[in-house]
C-alpha cells in the first residue's frame, strides 16, 4: 500500500517531463512571412526551382485564404508575422555518423527517452530525428538502402530523389487544400520521406521524433510516404515540445500514398506541451494528415494517441480510391486541464468493396474538451462499401466536455454504414471494485482508462504501446479527486 | 458576401405578406404586434438560409426563395372535401384549417370536458390575452431557424389547446391543415399553441395534406408547454403533394416530471423539413421522439431534432427510421445537448436508414454535445439495404421480387408504427403499401389489410 501511495505522490509531483530547452546554437531566419522569407528558406535548403515555385504558388494562394474557425476550439488569434519560419541547429557539415552529431543534441534525445545509439543497437528502430527544422541524423539507412527503401529527411529527398518528390508531393494534400496545409506548403522546413519499392516489406518500424526547441518557432514539417505496389511499411511518429508560456503553432502535413496491394501503417504518439494547469501556453497542433489508397487492395491504417497540445485539430483521413482498399483509424485522445482536442477522421469511399473501420476513444478530464468529428462518405461508385464506426467518450470531472459529431453521407444502395457512439462517466462501480481490492484510486483510474483504450493500444507497435500507457497515466494525474 | 435579404427579389412579396397578415391581427393585444414586428425584423435581417449555414448544409431552400409565393387566399370547403382526411372512426375534437385559416364550420371544437379548451388563436387572444402572453411566440422565441422567425411574422391563424391542471383527455385532438390552390404558388403559415398544465394529459394528432397538386409552401410552428407531471403525445402525419414545400417546427418545453412524445410520419412534399426541439427544463422530465420518413421520386426530406437536457435527472429517447428510393434524398441531424451540471442525463438516439436506389442519397449526422460528466448518452446510425437472404427466403415462399422487397421494407418501418393510435397506424400502413412498388402484393401477403 505505502508503495502505491508513494507512486501516486510521485506521479502527482510529475509535471511535463519533457519541458527543457536545449542550448543549441540555431540558424534562424527573421520573424515574419513574405516571399523573401520563402526564397530564403528554399535557398538555405538548396532546393530546385520547381519546389520554390511550388512554395510561392502556395503562399500566394494562402494570402487569399481566411483562417478557419468552425471547430469547437477557442484560442487567441495567431499572429503569422510573429513566427520564425525556419530554425536549424548550426552545424558545419551534415554529420556522417552519430559520433559527429552535436553531443548536446544527443543528450536532448536521451532525455526524451530515445537514445539514438541505444536504439540503433538494441531496438532495431530506424529513427529519423527532426530537431526543429532539419533532420539531424538518420540511422539504419544503409540497411534499408540494400532493400531499395528510401528513408531520409525531406530535404535530402528533394536533393537526391527530386523526381519522386515531384511526382508525389501535394498529390494527396494539394497545396491549396486548407489554410494550414497551404501555409505548410509555403514554408515547410523538413520532415521525413519514405519510399518503399515494389513488393518490398520494410523489415523494421521506421520512426521520426519531432521536437520543437527554439523559442517562437513554428514547426512546419511535411512527411511523405509512398508504398509502391505490394509494399508494406509501418511508420511511427512521436512528438514532444519544451515548456513555454506563449503558444506555438504546429502546422504539419502528412501524405501517404499506397499503390496496388500496398499497406501503410502510420502510428503517432503526440505529446506536445499541453500548457499548464491554468491553460497557459501549449502547442496549437493544426495538422493535415491524409492517405490515398490509390491502388486496388491497398490499405492505410492510422493509429494515434493524442495526449499533448493545448489544441489538437486534425483528422487523419483515407481516400479509398482503389477497389477493395481498406482504411482504418484508431484513436485515443485525452484532454485534461484546459486542453481542447477536435479530432476524428474522414473515410471517402470511391472504389468498389472498400472497407473502413473507425475506433475513437476520447477522454475528457478537468476543464478539457474533446470532440470527435468524422465523415464517412460513400460515393455512387463505391458499390459494396462498408464502414463501421465506434466512438466512445469517457468523462472525468464536472467541468469537462465531450462531443461527437459524425457525418454520414451515402450515395450507394449496396453500402453498409454503421455508427455507434456512447458517452459515460468513468464507472463508479469499477472504481469501487478496484478500491475495495486495495488498489489506490489513481491506479484504479489509470487501469480503467487503459482498459477503455485497449482496443486502440493494441494497434500500436509494442514500444509505442508502453509509452502511450505511461503518457496517459502522467497526463491524467490530478484528474480525479 | 451575398446581398442582404432586403435587396433580394424575394424580399418584397414577403414584406407585402407581412403587412397583409398584419390586418388579421388588428384586434389582438399590442404585444402580438410587437412580437410579429420583432420576428419580421429577425427574418429580414437574415433572409433565407444559405447553403453555408451548417443547419441547412444538405437542404437548399433556394427553390422556396425563388418561387413567388402569395399568401393563400381564404378558401371555403365543404365537409365532403374534408372528411377523407379525418381518420375513419375518429370521434374526438377536430380543428380544421384551410389555407392557414380556421374553418369553424368544418371543425368540432366543442364537446371537451370542463377545463379543456380548443379554440382558434384569434378567439383565444380576444378571450384570454393574459393567459397566452407568457407562451405565444415566446416558447420558440430563441429559435435561430429563419423559418421560425418567418412564421412569427406571417402566421395567419392557429389553434390554442389548453388543459387545466389534472385534466386528462381520453380522445385525441385532431389538428387538420389542408392547403388548396392550383394556379399560383401560395403559402400558408400556421402557429399552434398547446398548454398542458400540471398533471394534465392529452394526445394530439396533426395531419397536413394538399387539395389538388398546386405548388405551395406551408410553414407550421407548434409550441407546446408541458407542465409539471403533465404528458403530451404528439402524432403527425404529413402527406402533402409532391410539389409542396412543407416546413414544420415543433418546440416543446417540459417541466418537472413532465413527459413529451412525438412521432412524425413525413411522407409528402418535394422538400419537407421537420425541426423538433425539446427542452427538458425540470428534473425528471423526459421525452421520446420517433419518426419515419419516406422519400422517393425527386423528394427531399429533412429531419432535425434537438434535445436540451438542461437540469439534472432528465432522459430522452429517439428512434428515427428512413426509407429512401428513386432519386430522393433524406437528411437527418439529431443533436443532444447536455448542459453543464445537468447530471444523470440519460439520452439515447438511433437513426436507421434504408437506401433502396443507386440514385438516392442519405446524409445523417447524429451529435452528442456533453458538458456534464455523470451521464449516459449514446447514439447509433446506420445506412443499409434489405438483406438479400431475407428477400430470397420470401421469394422461395412464392412472393415475387417486388412484393418481397415491399414486405421487408414494410417490416422495417413497422416498428415506427407500433404504439401509434390505431387510426394513424392504418393510415400510415396504407400510404406505405401504396407507395412501395409491389406493395399491393405485399398487402395480400400480410392478410390483415
Amino acid at each position: 500500500m505505502s508503495d502505491s501511495v508513494q507512486q501516486v505522490e510521485q506521479l502527482v509531483g510529475q509535471e511535463y517531463r519533457w519541458g527543457f530547452v536545449s542550448p543549441v546554437e540555431a540558424d534562424t531566419v527573421p520573424k515574419g512571412l513574405d516571399e523573401d522569407v520563402i526564397r530564403l528558406i528554399s535557398a538555405k535548403k538548396q532546393e530546385p526551382d520547381f519546389l520554390l515555385q511550388w512554395r510561392l504558388d502556395a503562399y500566394r494562394h494562402w494570402l487569399g485564404l481566411a483562417e478557419p474557425h468552425w471547430s469547437s476550439a477557442h484560442y487567441a488569434p495567431i499572429d503569422y508575422q510573429d513566427i520564425i519560419y525556419y530554425s536549424a541547429p548550426k552545424t558545419q557539415d551534415r554529420p556522417k555518423s552519430l559520433d559527429e552529431v552535436d553531443p548536446e543534441l544527443l543528450r536532448t534525445y536521451d532525455k526524451l527517452g530515445i537514445p539514438l545509439k541505444e536504439q540503433e543497437l538494441l531496438a532495431g528502430v530506424a529513427v529519423d530525428a527532426v530537431f526543429d527544422s532539419v533532420s539531424v541524423a538518420t540511422t539504419f539507412k544503409a540497411q534499408l538502402k540494400k532493400l531499395g527503401i528510401i528513408f531520409c529527411s525531406f530535404s535530402e529527398a528533394v536533393r537526391e530523389h527530386p523526381d519522386l518528390v515531384r511526382q508525389y508531393l501535394g498529390s494527396v494534400v494539394p497545396p491549396g487544400d486548407n489554410f494550414f496545409a497551404t501555409l505548410n506548403s509555403a514554408v515547410f522546413s523538413d520532415g521525413s520521406f519514405v519510399y518503399v519499392p515494389k513488393g518490398v516489406r520494410c523489415p523494421m518500424e521506421l520512426s521520426t521524433y519531432f521536437r520543437i526547441n527554439a523559442r517562437a518557432t513554428g514547426q512546419f514539417e511535411r512527411t511523405l510516404i509512398v508504398a509502391d505496389e505490394g509494399a508494406t511499411v509501418s511508420y511511427l511518429e512521436g512528438c514532444t515540445a519544451p515548456m513555454r508560456d506563449e503558444h506555438q503553432l504546429h502546422a504539419a502535413v502528412v501524405e501517404l500514398v499506397a499503390l496496388e496491394g500496398a499497406t501503410i501503417k502510420y502510428s503517432t504518439v503526440q505529446n506536445w506541451y499541453p500548457g499548464d494547469k491554468e491553460g497557459k501556453g501549449g502547442i496549437y497542433n493544426f495538422v493535415t494528415k491524409r492517405g490515398d489508397c490509390r491502388g486496388a487492395n491497398s490499405k492505410i491504417s492510422w493509429t494515434q494517441v493524442e495526449t499533448g497540445s493545448a489544441i489538437t485539430w486534425k483528422y487523419p483521413s483515407v481516400i479509398l480510391r482503389g477497389d477493395n482498399s481498406v482504411g482504418e483509424f484508431y484513436s485515443v485522445a485525452l484532454a485534461n486541464h484546459f486542453q481542447q482536442a477536435d479530432t476524428g477522421t474522414k473515410m471517402v469511399h470511391i472504389g468498389r468493396n472498400t472497407r473502413s473501420t473507425i475506433l475513437s476513444k476520447g477522454i475528457s478530464a478537468g476543464h478539457g474538451s474533446n470532440a470527435y468529428r468524422g465523415l464517412v462518405k460513400v460515393l455512387k461508385s463505391a458499390h459494396g462499401a462498408r464502414n463501421y464506426t465506434q466512438c466512445d467518450s469517457l468523462l472525468m470531472g464536472d467541468r469537462c466536455a465531450a462531443h461527437t459529431f459524425p457525418v454520414i453521407e451515402v450515395k450507394n444502395p449496396a453500402a453498409g454504414v454503421e455508427h455507434e457512439a456512447s458517452t459515460s462517466k468513468i464507472g463508479e462501480d469499477q472504481l469501487f471494485y478496484c478500491k475495495q481490492r486495495g488498489i489506490a484510486e489513481e491506479d484504479a483510474v489509470s487501469m480503467i482508462v487503459n482498459g477503455f483504450c485497449k482496443e486502440v493500444f493494441k494497434e500500436l507497435p509494442m514500444e509505442f504501446a508502453v509509452e502511450a500507457q505511461k503518457l496517459l497515466q502522467v497526463s491524467l494525474e490530478g484528474a480525479i479527486g | 458576401m451575398s446581398l442582404s435579404f432586403e435587396s433580394r427579389p424575394a424580399y418584397l412579396p414577403y414584406r407585402e405578406a407581412f403587412d397583409q397578415t398584419g390586418r388579421l391581427w388588428d384586434d389582438a393585444p399590442a404585444w402580438v404586434a410587437a412580437r410579429r414586428e420583432e420576428a419580421w425584423n429577425r427574418f429580414s435581417a437574415v433572409g433565407f438560409p444559405s447553403p453555408r449555414d451548417e443547419e441547412w448544409k444538405y437542404t437548399p431552400t433556394s427553390a422556396i426563395e425563388q418561387t413567388a409565393f402569395r399568401p393563400a387566399p381564404e378558401t371555403l370547403l365543404v365537409l365532403r372535401q374534408v372528411e377523407p382526411f379525418i381518420p375513419f372512426g375518429f370521434s374526438g375534437p377536430v380543428a380544421v384549417f384551410v389555407n392557414g385559416r380556421l374553418q369553424p364550420a368544418l371543425s368540432r371544437l366543442g364537446g371537451l370536458p370542463e377545463g379543456a379548451t380548443l379554440v382558434g388563436l384569434h378567439s383565444a387572444l380576444a378571450l384570454w390575452p393574459e393567459e397566452l402572453e407568457p407562451n405565444l411566440m415566446r416558447l420558440a422565441a430563441d429559435e435561430d431557424n429563419p423559418f421560425a422567425a418567418l412564421n412569427g411574422a406571417l402566421a395567419e391563424d392557429g389553434a390554442y389547446l389548453r388543459l387545466r391542471q389534472g385534466i386528462e383527455l381520453d380522445q385525441p385532438v385532431l389538428l387538420l391543415h389542408l392547403t388548396a390552390g392550383n394556379h399560383v404558388p401560395v403559402m400558408a403559415h400556421l402557429r399552434h399553441l398547446v398548454v398542458a398544465e400540471a398533471g394534465s394529459r392529452v394526445t394530439l394528432l396533426a395531419r397536413q395534406a394538399s387539395l389538388g397538386d398546386g405548388v405551395h409552401f406551408v410553414d407550421t410552428l407548434t409550441e407546446v408547454a408541458v407542465g409539471e407531471g403533465a404528458a403530451v403525445d404528439y402524432l403527425k402525419l404529413q402527406e402533402e403533394s409532391p410539389r409542396a414545400y412543407p416546413l414544420a417546427q415543433l418546440r416543446a418545453r417540459v417541466e418537472k416530471d413532465g413527459r413529451f412524445s412525438s412521432r412524425i410520419f413525413s411522407f409528402g412534399g418535394q422538400l419537407a423539413r421537420e425541426d423538433v426541439h425539446v427542452e427538458l427544463a425540470g428534473s425528471g422530465a423526459s421525452c421520446q421522439l420517433d419518426g419515419l420518413y419516406l422519400a422517393d421520386g425527386h423528394q427531399h426530406t429533412d429531419t432535425h431534432t434537438r434535445i436540451d437536457h438542461r437540469v439534472p435527472a432528465t432522459s430522452s429517447r429517439q428512434t428515427y427510421k428512413g426509407i429512401v428510393a428513386g432519386r430522393a434524398r433524406a437528411v437527418f441531424k439529431g443533436r443532444v445537448l447536455v448542459e453543464r451540471d445537468a447530471q444523470q442525463a440519460d439520452a439515447r438516439q438511433a437513426n436507421h436508414n434504408l437506401l433502396l436506389s443507386p440514385e438516392a442519397e442519405i446524409d445523417t449526422t447524429p451529435q452528442l454535445e456533453i458538458y456534464a460528466d455523470d451521464v449516459k448518452c449514446s447514439h447509433g446510425a446506420t445506412v443499409g439495404q434489405l438483406d438479400e437472404k431475407q428477400v430470397f427466403y420470401l421469394r422461395s415462399r412464392g412472393l415475387d421480387d417486388a412484393a418481397a422487397r415491399a414486405a421487408l421494407t414494410y417490416a422495417f418501418a413497422a416498428g415506427a408504427m407500433e404504439g401509434a393510435i390505431p387510426c394513424v397506424r392504418e393510415a400510415v400502413a396504407a400510404t406505405l403499401l401504396e407507395r412501395l412498388p409491389g406493395g399491393e402484393l405485399a398487402r395480400e401477403f400480410f392478410h390483415e389489410f
